[in-house]
């Protein structure tokens, strides 16, 4: 089994009592299976929360997984629904006081059982193909495959529904999410200086299907960077990060496509980070290095590429940005990306940024750090699960009475919007950053 | 290799298929596989089907067809307890309790609420908290366990030192008796046998918990929490009966050694004063009049007896961090091990530093580390027998070493469990605590609830066999 | 044996003790246990002619460690040379304190209710173990006097309040306390009984943290007492801040009682049935012209079922309500037995429809059957049969003046 590095600790106080942030290296020996059955996850597990089975928790899928290595279970199509069903939220490793690297055992699992046999009902293999087809083909195709779909979506729905029919509801939840946004090319120079010496020297990841999804974001990005004093480069050639195909299991794919974007991002010179604005993708690229053994050439590289990775949110919190230029008078409810608070262990940064904004009220969002169902591509493998933890969210979304949620993660973003529209609510949904550049641009 | 299913078994199961419906009935290999353990991992066994009640009726309906079929059944909440009560060793079915989890009656004014056994105890606490009430038990585990696991065990916690154990916050239960009829069992305010006294603590053996009534109580107008350093367990304890003694009453008092500190160094980048081989973390709350002069004369006693440092936690934010510290302390072990199997004698609190060093003693002989986290002002320890394999010989060593453990607490007067239960574990150091006529009453309580026997069965009482022969029959079922 | 007069046994020690249960098991000859005789409980006429076990006998002290704030006595032991006992390290057992002549063993089978019960909880909290003889005649013994035990079946629990249909505690450990520093109370007249239940209510939702809290009335007077223990600075604040609440209500003066007059506030307010039985004590035939309930309900059912009732009951009641514990006394006084027989079978029927009511004293005829003294049997009756049958299967103690004929 590979091991990878440990969340890179963010700067915090080092006499500080613990916060969640400062987790320590588990020992070598620890890091095999340190679970102890304390149970301390279970509340945290929002499938164990919905399902009530000790099959469908992080202790009782760690017991699966310690079962299948040790050959006292085989991976049955039971077995394996099981380990599907779990979102990788990651939320057990936060509440986890023994520091089990439940995130790293389940990717491993995962890829050594993707091509066994699945119970039928679940996942059609078209849909996987299609969703790893858009994490390896070039920008450009992606850009295509999104903006016709799209299209289709909107002016053929007879025909898109019926494609999607046939590769199962998760498709169909697919189709419904892309119809919300307008594909676009992002308008972003390609290399952007500060008037004054540049503090730090950053790439910005645009993503795959992201890229054409996001564009202003992106945009917003952008700006905020440079307010904040950075130079940033876009890279021009640059592909997906990987996370896709790792979420898949496919992790020769996700090895390929980190490879490639090492590469892209070696012809821009030295960087200081690389700059992620989807909590998602960088969670997996700081977890990078997993994917290759200690002593392969890539692993340095990609433990490198993990330690300058960081969320857009946490180096302007970090770096501070001017005061802002105008009010953002709106009331507004953070929910915070799994991959974002539980999987890089970044949970005040998006909050005091907000808190920044004058005019901004936050308004409380009950169980805000709980996953709305996104969790990279599960809402299209596992629609049912996911929509009742939509609904969940929704519902919190609705009692906090904020008039907008925010979501450091478009995945999170795209799904509650998705939520708030079908339950009818006149909330909106937005990024952090989107909030913020609205008080900061010209 | 799973054993073919009995014909009792299944024609058991079909009923309940029938009665609760197909998903609420788990009997495939992996499903029953994840079921083998619960917060300890030395008494695993495999049960031979999972069943999911949503209702005291649907446990009704549960408990009579085992008994109908003569197949044993164990109810379980959450599966985070410490001494194998919740584990199948005679095959039969676990009755998970887990799903049964909506709170069913609140009363702020009377300070009362009525939960169903599934429910977490912190989700108690949470529910009642903005009517500025609390429920008082709060027993570590208490983010995961349950309201019905807290009843079954009578549960204790940091807290209770002030507050009491379960026992003295339970008002009212709904019990399925292992004859499978609903009763509902008054508290106090009915004349009749205190069978709230009888089933806390009684470990599931004696009929299923499906509902309970809790005593809540006012959160305190302050609170003060001291962490204080000492140079040495033994000064610890000093300071604990001294605190104690002197009329000081505070609400808890919880000892660490120096092991335990570096895990949660480790978990939770704590820092504490170079030299410490021990940590009290001290909390006294109630009315804020006479607060200052009552966390003063605790500090004062403290430092009579040679406190390296005290810190009063500044803020509720520092305070919670202590807390959580302390309350994930047991599962921070696994930073420096990959198994614990902890013990939960208690003694009379002035025998602490002595058998603190029989502690270190007799690991030390074993070839353990060991590390101490416990309720020094209640006397009741926990040590942590750490370990990092599970080959026969070490589990044969952790065995030896805790059973050692135990026979001393007996001998300095004091008891095998003070919340964890006796389950499996400790089943046969009953014999040593209680006489033979003692047990053939508890022998005779338990066939009068139970005639079939087929309660959470090999649990509480000996058979007779050592602890050898136990673990060896717990392995064998779950091979 | 004569039918009139039972014998009494008085053992000595606990194997004597054994003895006389093993005796009486042997000859089906019922036993009901007596304790040091100071307080008969509520009781239902025996079946049979049972024979007075008398527990004085068994007197002393096994164990006390200081240190560790614990002892191991015998159950017949005087509450009072417990309490002395304990005074000599500054240590006390609230229940203990102001009941004098009683044995710790009937303060525990009674299940008492004392003064302290909202400060301190009742007997059974600081139970930590006990040796029990049951109707087999053996004694059960457990090691492990200590604060928190749960190995096993808590059988010492059990028999708290089984009013000796179980079987007689022969040596109990109990915890005890440091004495508290201070203590200190106070006195207030109010209006009605009405708004007495309401200032209880109120007090009860502040910080304070009363020892006890009584709502207290006599014919033409009604009064709330409550008092404090602990350091002196938190006893102070806590008489400071109660004040206040209280002004507004008051009709007369805020009595303030320390020392001799807090003590004896206290020792009346420990012994209900003491103190209600002795305010009609000049009365000819007490007997049958007095009655003495304990009611048990939620504090907000008493607020609302007593002052209605007691305004419709033509006859002099003195009253000693604890809210915060829901319970209450009540002494009920007639002229004549003829009055009393008249009008409590309408008073309990109202009061049963919403409170357990036991009767502890009332004229014979009302007070004879179990379902009269203890109300229906309960919910979990059936529960309570299958103990009784665990414990004591031949049925020597107590002959059926239990709940239900236990």
């Amino acid at each position: 089994m590979s091991v990878a590095p440990d969340k890179p600790a963010p700067a915090s106080a080092p006499n500080s009592v613990g916060a969640h942030d400062t987790q320590a290296a588990p020992s070598e020996e620890a890091r095999s299976s340190p679970c102890v059955h304390c149970g301390f996850c279970l509340p945290a597990c929002p499938t164990y929360d919905l399902l009530g089975t000790e099959m469908d928790s992080p202790r009782g899928r760690l017991h699966l997984m310690d079962a299948l290595e040790s050959g006292r279970a085989q991976p049955t199509p039971t077995l394996l629904g099981h380990l599907d069903s779990c979102l990788g939220c990651r939320a057990c490793e936060s509440a986890c006081p023994s520091g089990v690297a439940y995130g790293e055992r389940l990717e491993t699992t995962r890829a050594l059982t993707v091509h066994a046999p699945r119970a039928e009902g679940t996942t059609s293999p078209w849909l996987r193909r299609a969703l790893l087809f858009g994490a390896s083909a070039p920008a450009w195709v992606v850009h295509a495959g999104v903006v016709v779909t799209a299209a289709a979506q909107r002016w053929l729905p007879g025909l898109t529904r019926g494609i999607a029919k046939r590769m199962g509801p998760g498709a169909e939840a697919g189709l419904e999410l892309l119809a919300r946004r307008r594909p676009r090319r992002a308008r972003l120079p390609s290399h952007a200086k500060p008037d004054h010496t540049p503090k730090r020297r950053v790439a910005l990841l645009l993503g795959c299907l992201h890229r054409p999804l996001s564009a202003s974001l992106h945009e917003a990005t952008q700006r905020l960077l440079l307010r904040a004093g950075c130079e940033v480069i876009v890279p021009p050639r640059q592909g997906c990060c990987g996370a896709l195909a790792r979420h898949l299991g496919e992790l020769d794919n996700a090895r390929a496509r980190v490879a490639a974007l090492m590469d892209d991002l070696a012809a821009v010179g030295r960087l200081d980070h690389l700059v992620v604005n989807a909590a998602g993708c960088g969670a997996s690229l700081r977890e990078a290095a997993a994917l290759w053994p200690a002593d392969h050439p890539r692993h340095a590289e990609a433990l490198s590429l993990g330690e300058r990775s960081v969320d857009a949110l946490e180096l302007l919190d970090e770096l501070g940005l001017p005061p802002a230029r105008r009010a953002v008078p709106r009331r507004v409810a953070l929910h915070h990306a799994c991959h974002l608070v539980h999987a890089q262990g970044v949970r005040d940064a998006p909050e005091r940024l907000l808190a920044s904004i004058p005019g901004l009220q936050l308004q409380a969002l009950a169980d805000a750090d709980r996953c709305c169902g996104s969790a990279g591509v599960y809402n299209l493998l596992q629609p049912e699960l996911a929509t009742t933890l939509r609904e969940q969210k929704v519902q919190a979304c609705r009692e906090s009475g904020a008039e907008l949620v925010a979501a450091a993660n478009p995945g999170c973003q795209l799904q509650i919007e998705a939520g708030l529209a079908a339950a009818g609510l006149g909330l909106g949904s937005t990024h952090p950053l989107e909030l913020l550049d609205e008080a900061h641009r010209d | 290799m799973p054993r073919a299913p009995s014909p009792a078994l299944t024609a058991c199961l079909d009923a309940l298929r029938t009665q609760l419906g197909a998903a609420a009935v788990h009997d495939d290999a992996d499903s029953i596989l994840v079921y083998e353990s619960d917060g300890s991992r030395l008494h695993d066994a495999v049960p031979e089907a999972v069943v999911f009640p949503r209702s005291a009726a649907q446990v009704a309906q549960v408990v009579r067809a085992c008994v109908r079929h003569g197949v044993p059944y164990v109810g379980r909440g959450a599966g985070t307890g410490l001494s194998g009560g919740a584990m199948a060793h005679d095959g039969g079915v676990v009755v998970a309790l887990n799903r049964m989890n909506k709170v069913l009656r609140f009363d702020a004014a009377e300070r009362r609420i009525r939960v169903e056994p599934g429910v977490r105890n912190l989700d108690v606490t949470r529910h009642v908290a903005p009517h500025g009430l609390y429920y008082a038990p709060d027993p570590s585990s208490q983010a995961a366990c349950t309201i019905g696991g807290n009843v079954a065990h009578n549960s204790g916690g940091p807290h209770t030192l002030k507050d009491g154990v379960t026992v003295n916050h339970l008002l009212g239960v709904q019990v399925v008796t292992p004859q499978g009829e609903i009763v509902e069992v008054g508290g106090d305010e009915r004349p009749g046998y205190d069978l709230l006294a009888l089933l806390a603590g009684s470990e599931g053996t004696l009929g299923l918990v499906t509902a309970a009534e809790l005593k809540l109580l006012r959160t305190r107008e302050s609170v003060r929490t001291l962490l204080v350093a000492y140079p040495s367990v033994e000064h610890a304890c000093e300071a604990v009966s001294a605190i104690i003694g002197s009329g000081l009453l505070p609400c808890a008092l919880e000892l660490l050694d120096v092991e335990v500190v570096d895990a949660l160094t480790a978990a939770f980048g704590l820092e504490f004063p170079d030299g410490a081989g021990a940590l009290l973390l001290i909390e006294t709350d109630g009315p804020l009049a006479g607060m200052k002069t009552e966390a003063k004369r605790i500090e004062a006693v403290c430092k009579e007896h040679g406190a390296l440092s005290v810190r009063l936690a500044a803020d509720d934010a520092e305070r919670a961090q202590l807390w959580k510290a302390r309350k994930q302390a047991f599962g921070a072990l696994g930073r420096i091990a990959r198994h614990y199997s902890t013990q939960d004698g208690v003694i009379p609190r002035t025998r602490l530093p002595e058998m603190l060093r029989h502690v270190r003693e007799i690991a030390a002989r074993h070839e353990l580390r060991v590390a101490n986290v416990f309720h020094a002002g209640d006397g009741n320890l926990h040590p942590c027998l750490l370990y990092d394999d599970e080959s026969a010989d070490t589990t044969a060593r952790v065995v030896a070493a805790g059973q050692e453990i135990l026979a001393r607490c007996l001998e300095l007067g004091g008891t095998l469990s003070g919340e964890h239960g006796v389950g499996i574990e400790k089943r046969e150091a009953m014999a040593q605590l209680f006489d033979a006529t003692a047990l053939e009453v508890f022998t005779n309580l338990r066939a009068a609830f139970d005639p079939t026997g087929l309660c959470n069965p090999g649990k509480v009482l000996p058979l007779g066999r050592g602890c050898g022969e136990v673990l060896a029959a717990g392995k064998q079922v779950s091979s | 044996m004569n039918a009139h007069t039972p014998p009494t046994w008085r053992p000595e020690s606990v194997d004597e003790l054994a003895a006389c249960v093993r005796d009486a098991a042997a000859n089906a000859q019922p036993v009901v246990i007596a304790g040091r005789g100071t307080r008969p409980g509520p009781a239902a006429l025996a079946q049979g002619n049972p024979a007075r076990l008398a527990l004085d006998g068994l007197d002393g002290v096994l164990r006390h460690s200081p240190g560790d704030l614990s002892l191991r006595v015998f159950a017949g032991l005087r509450l009072a040379d417990l309490d002395a006992l304990l005074a000599e390290h500054d240590q006390w057992f609230p229940s203990a304190a102001y009941r004098g002549a009683g044995s710790l063993g009937g303060l525990l089978a009674s299940n008492a209710e004392g003064a302290l019960q909202l400060g301190y909880g009742r007997a059974r909290e600081h139970l930590l173990g006990a040796s029990c003889v049951h109707g087999s005649g053996e004694v059960a013994r457990s090691r492990g006097d200590v604060v928190k035990n749960v190995a096993g079946y808590d059988v010492a629990r059990l028999l708290v309040g089984s009013h000796g249909t179980l079987g007689a505690y022969a040596e109990v450990a109990l915890r005890v306390f440091p004495r508290p520093q201070r203590s200190a109370s106070l006195r207030v007249e109010l209006a009605d009984l009405a708004t007495a239940f309401t200032v209880a209510r109120h007090l009860r939702a502040t910080q304070l943290e009363p020892v006890f809290l009584n709502v207290l009335a006599e014919p033409d007077l009604v009064e709330l007492v409550l008092g404090f223990d602990g350091l002196k600075a938190r006893v102070k604040g806590q008489l400071k801040a109660a004040r206040p609440l209280l002004v507004p209500h008051a009709t007369g003066s805020i009595e303030v009682l320390e020392d001799t007059s807090d003590h004896s506030l206290r020792a009346t307010l420990d012994d209900p049935v003491g103190t209600l039985g002795r305010a009609h004590a000049a009365a000819p035939r007490a007997a049958e012209s007095h009655a003495l309930l304990h009611l048990r309900a939620p504090a907000a059912v008493l607020a609302d079922l007593l002052p209605p009732a007691l305004r419709a009951l033509p006859l002099p009641v003195h009253l000693d309500a604890r809210p915060a514990l829901g319970s209450a006394w009540l002494g009920i006084h007639a002229d004549n037995s003829l009055s009393l027989r008249d009008e409590l079978p309408a008073l309990l029927t109202a009061l049963r429809r919403r409170a357990h009511v036991t009767v502890h004293n009332a004229p014979l005829a009302l007070r004879a059957t179990p379902e009269q003294v203890w109300g229906a049997p309960p919910a979990d009756f059936a529960l309570l049969q299958t103990v009784k049958q665990a414990l004591d299967p031949s049925g020597v103690f107590a002959a059926g003046r239990f709940v239900g004929g236990l």
